[in-house]
């Protein structure tokens, strides 16, 4: 009895009699406890963090001016800055050129590097970059790098790195220092690389002091975006008129940074999970409430023997529970905080920006209070209820449980009866798992729920492979050479058959497009793909309408994600689609699957449009010549492919070509399986949980089962049973549940895979993603269910063999 | 809470023309008592047709074979369960007119019920057994309830062990506690339903001086039991035998 008696003696017997439980019971108390908190500390985790990121990315974000648009010219100098920042309706305009280089790593591997020269660093504007650490701004033949470049890729302030420009030349650049550009997708995400460039350096690589992007902060409602996208639209107008060439406007949503809202949904993904959790947490607490109940009875009948009301032995043992709910909170709020730091801390990093604001919102420790306080109350009252109705006579001749049978008139029991021919321990762990049957439901739902969910997870993965496989499969080709001006098709394909590895290619015209809405505003960017009619290296799944003819003019085949997009556009419409300036009707003749994130074509990430290449080539004045080399491998790995690109890429160079990227398939189907995982990663984290949830039920339920049998397993030991017998029947059991509950869990992650995958389509791709049932999830979770079992039956195996035949013979 | 107030209707005071509140003259009377139970074998009737009065500060021994209705009589008297037809007074309460919770009430002040097997709640100490009956009935002033268990613990004899708990305790000392628990609301009738079959017989003599005690203090006392040589030693004898009241010779 370890319980200070000081503090004990100033409370009444009754609430003594509540505190003494709770320690003599520490085990269940413990078990209770945990499963109330998890849910209670994963909201508190999720919620926290939602505050914390929300409030962190939105001030930092805004702290950098963002850009409310982004035009991107051929050209153009201070002069046409200093006339837009006079614009009214512009608040502020700032100019950068950017361009691409490729950077080589330690490795000797070669990635895209994209620079931007930036004016004055002491007077950003619009999307300022921060300074991180070294030198500031980059002197001559200095580079700064994006933070997360440095981190992901291995290198260091001091370091020199060799990059190539798109004129073969190469130049070492210092590494003076980081940089922190908040617009930026961070390399862990996408593998490529952002530095940063005084323009005294882009002169000395061959360049000029001219801008190519033109970022723009509108003046008026800024969170507006039809507001931002009529006065952007207009500006490009001005602009064209006044003989700029305007390759691409860029309108993102006002305000909000590009990750915000993807953050949002995977934390309301996340949020259902823990809330699927914490509502499990409750079948536990009706579960062990029920089983002190039972074991209380006579108790419950003494008390009213002695005067208690039934008013009073509800608040009793409500009592009890609340203790639970306390103990569960003081529990749930420090792993709560603690995690919820982690958890903006991994985000933080994740998205790359800086948390300087932590704190937890009352609000949600109000919450996480109502939830570890109300759910225990919730689950226990009608097992309480219940109980406490029970007359005394009812309650002092109860014979307990110990001569309680199977049910002879319902069907399991009659079907666990018949089972013959099994060992003796085996059969009666059979036999015990379906004897509480109410128990057994409430022990095999959270489970199977737990069970459900992981399989789902791993069927959302399933689904994701299988989306990135369909897009990646569009292309029935290995790798592909982007050149930065049209070269003659015969010459490249020709030239790309003389390097070793490649044994088939084809030569392709691209463009870049902008659609231009109904309503004459600017609409998404596009990418043009256009193949020979009679390519076989596209392997368009037509969804509706149909693929390219020979003969086809200005017709379009989309992407579903681009009909997703748009609305108000369907198989047949009328497209507007501006080209280098000029506006053309083109008419949407068919509609394939995703097609964006495929990674190929310029614009990767961007939807892709298949349009006819002679169509193209004719108004492009470009017949003849090809901006996209595909071709096929003789290898099917990854290494091998890379190899055979990197010959190819060479080759070309060796050509005096001016080539960009050559990106193998293998690579792209790589950098988004990265991006999936992260996604993946936090929603198995959630499930673990959820199965936390579940094991604490089962090492709940078997602790009671044995606690309720004690006097069963004495007459047994009596009998000859060895501790190893014992121990065998009660982890036998404790695998049945499990194997039970793996089934029903099996069947339940159908519906759970479908809707899930649903939920994460839509949020992140706008569409459904293909039904993937995940037999690797099913497996992976029979390996985990055992090993759950196992272990959440050791404690109870271990106190049933030490169970003596005098304790046991002595138990009421 | 300085002072508990006690409901006067709650306690058991006696008429002046010496009738209780529903014309009872007997402190007990049951009237035309039956109690029927329904089992898987069928209908069971464990008591009778069963009349009887008790008056204050009688000892009275209710003796039968077992299953002979002895138990169902203690606990009609008790209100632990209810008649299936009759009626049942106990000073100015018509037992069988009240519903549970009343009667939980009720009985934790008027009626002190030692068991067979002692029911003393495990884990409580013997004092905090002790001072549960007072907190459920809000009897006496916090400070005086402990002041008052051990008071009962010392006439019982075991006021050494009033912070142990029970299983520390020898049987005779927890029947001993036991009854010290019955007393704790001065109740004026204890019911013991055979107080002494779990004891060796030194001990049931202590115990059974105990209650001889108590008729001195004016107490009521009905005590279930199998020992003709203790009932010979009590006012008067009810026999039951198959639910009935065996009539006196």
């Amino acid at each position: 009895m370890n319980v200070n008696k000081h503090y004990l003696a100033a409370l009444k017997p009754r609430w003594r009699k509540v505190l003494r439980d709770l320690w003599e019971h520490k085990a269940r108390t413990v078990l209770v406890v945990l499963a109330v908190s998890v849910g209670v500390f994963a909201f508190g985790i999720l919620a926290t963090s939602r505050v914390v990121l929300d409030h962190n990315l939105s001030t930092e974000y805004l702290a950098i001016h963002p850009a409310s648009a982004s035009l991107v010219l051929r050209s153009f100098d201070d002069d046409l800055i200093d006339v837009v920042r006079r614009l009214p309706e512009i608040e502020e305009a700032e100019g950068r050129r950017t361009f691409r280089t490729r950077l080589q790593r330690s490795s000797g591997e070669w990635i895209e590097f994209n620079l931007t020269a930036i004016a004055d660093y002491e007077d950003m504007r619009v999307n300022q970059i921060w300074h991180q650490s070294g030198s500031w701004p980059p002197g001559r033949h200095e580079v700064l790098l994006e933070r997360s470049v440095a981190s992901y890729f291995n290198i260091h302030e001091g370091d020199e790195i060799l990059i190539e420009t798109s004129d073969d030349k190469q130049y070492t650049l210092k590494v003076a220092g980081l940089a922190h550009d908040l617009t930026q997708v961070p390399s862990h995400l996408i593998p490529n690389a952002t530095g940063f460039v005084s323009f005294a350096t882009l002169e000395w690589m061959g360049g000029t002091r001219t801008y190519n992007q033109l970022d723009i902060i509108v003046a008026g409602d800024q969170r507006n975006k039809a507001h931002i996208q009529a006065v952007a639209s207009d500006l490009k107008k001005r602009l064209e008129n006044d003989g700029y060439i305007v390759f691409h406007l860029d309108v993102p949503e006002p305000l909000q940074h590009p990750m915000a809202s993807m953050l949002a949904a995977v934390n309301y993904l996340l949020m259902v999970l823990s809330a699927i959790s914490y509502a499990l947490s409750g079948f536990l607490i009706y579960n062990t409430m029920a089983s002190i109940m039972a074991q209380q009875r006579k108790q419950i009948g003494i008390m009213k023997a002695v005067g208690g009301r039934q008013r009073q032995i509800i608040e009793v043992y409500l009592g009890l529970v609340f203790v639970f709910g306390v103990l569960a909170l003081l529990v749930a709020l420090p792993i709560g905080v603690y995690g919820a730091k982690l958890f903006c801390h991994y985000i933080a990093n994740l998205i790359n920006f800086d948390l300087h604001y932590f704190q937890v919102p009352r609000w949600v420790f109000a919450m996480q209070t109502l939830m570890a306080l109300i759910a225990p109350v919730l689950a226990a009252l009608y097992p309480i209820i219940h109980s406490a109705r029970i007359t005394v006579h009812a309650a002092i001749t109860d014979h307990g449980i110990a001569l309680e049978r199977l049910r002879q008139d319902d069907l399991t029991g009659r079907l666990v009866e018949r089972v013959r021919g099994l060992p003796r321990p085996v059969l009666l762990s059979l036999r015990n798992t379906f004897r509480r049957q109410m128990r057994l439901m409430l022990t095999l739902v959270p489970l199977a729920i737990a069970g459900a969910t992981f399989i789902a997870v791993f069927g959302v993965r399933a689904s994701l492979q299988a989306k990135i496989d369909e897009t990646v499969s569009l292309y029935n080709l290995h790798l592909q050479i982007i050149f930065d001006r049209p070269y003659r098709s015969t010459y490249v394909s020709r030239e790309a058959m003389s390097v070793p590895g490649v044994i088939e290619s084809e030569a392709w015209a691209t463009s870049a497009a902008t659609i231009v809405l109904q309503d004459g505003t600017i609409g998404p960017a596009i990418t043009l793909l256009a193949p020979p009619v009679d390519t076989d290296y596209i392997r368009a799944a037509i969804k509706e309408g149909r693929w390219l003819e020979p003969g086809d003019k200005n017709v379009l085949v989309v992407g579903e994600d681009l009909l997703n997009e748009l609305p108000g556009y369907h198989v047949g419409d009328d497209i507007v689609l501006e080209i280098g300036g000029q506006r053309r009707v083109w008419q949407i003749v068919g509609k394939t699957g995703r097609t964006s994130s495929a990674g190929t074509g310029p614009g990767t990430g961007t939807p892709i449009s298949f349009v006819n290449y002679d169509y193209l080539a004719r108004i492009q004045g470009t017949q003849g010549y090809a901006t996209l080399l595909a071709a096929r491998a003789d290898r099917l790995d990854t290494a091998g492919q890379e190899q055979i690109a990197r010959a190819l890429e060479e080759h070309f160079k060796s050509l005096g070509l001016v080539t960009g990227r050559v990106r193998t398939i293998n690579l792209v189907v790589k950098d988004m399986t990265v991006r999936m995982y992260v996604l993946i990663g936090l929603m198995l984290l959630m499930a673990a949980l959820l199965a936390v949830v579940g094991a604490l039920g089962l090492t709940g339920t078997m602790s009671l089962n044995i606690l309720e049998r004690t006097r069963e397993i004495g007459i047994m030991r009596a009998i000859g049973a060895t501790n190893r017998s014992i121990r065998q029947i009660v982890i036998i059991e404790g695998n049945v549940i499990v194997l039970l509950s793996w089934a029903v869990g099996t069947v339940l992650s159908i519906p759970f895979t479908k809707f899930l995958s649903d939920a994460v389509g839509l949020t992140f791709l706008n569409e459904y993603l293909p039904f993937a049932f995940p037999v690797e999830g099913v497996a992976i979770w029979l390996g985990l269910s055992l090993v759950i079992a196992t272990l959440a039956s050791i404690l109870p195996a271990q106190r049933a063999s030490q169970i003596s035949v005098r304790e046991a013979l002595a138990y009421e | 809470m300085s002072q508990i107030i006690i409901e006067e209707s709650d306690r058991i005071i006696r008429g002046g023309n010496g009738t209780y509140r529903h014309g009872n003259r007997h402190l007990i009377e049951l009237r035309d008592l039956t109690k029927n139970y329904k089992t898987p074998a069928g209908d069971f009737t464990a008591l009778k047709d069963v009349n009887l009065g008790i008056d204050q500060g009688e000892f009275i021994a209710v003796i039968g074979k077992s299953g002979s209705g002895k138990s169902t009589l203690v606990n009609m008297i008790t209100g632990i369960d209810r008649p299936t037809i009759g009626e049942i007074y106990i000073g100015d309460a018509a037992l069988h007119t009240l519903n549970e919770e009343r009667t939980a009430q009720w009985r934790g002040r008027n009626v002190g019920i030692v068991f067979q097997f002692f029911q003393l709640m495990p884990t409580l100490t013997i004092l905090e057994n002790l001072l549960l009956p007072m907190d459920f009935c809000n009897m006496y002033a916090p400070r005086e309830r402990v002041e008052r268990a051990m008071r009962l613990l010392e006439v019982v004899e075991i006021a050494e062990h009033a912070h142990k708990l029970p299983a520390a305790l020898s049987g005779g000392q927890q029947q001993r506690a036991a009854i010290a628990r019955a007393l704790a609301n001065d109740p004026p009738i204890v019911v013991a339903d055979e107080p002494t079959g779990n004891l060796d017989s030194r001990t049931a003599e202590a115990v059974f001086k105990l209650f001889e005690d108590l008729i001195t203090q004016g107490k009521t006392l009905l005590m279930v039991t199998h020992d003709r040589d203790q009932a010979q030693r009590i006012h008067r004898t009810v026999i039951i035998s198959d639910g009935e009241i065996v009539p006196d010779d």
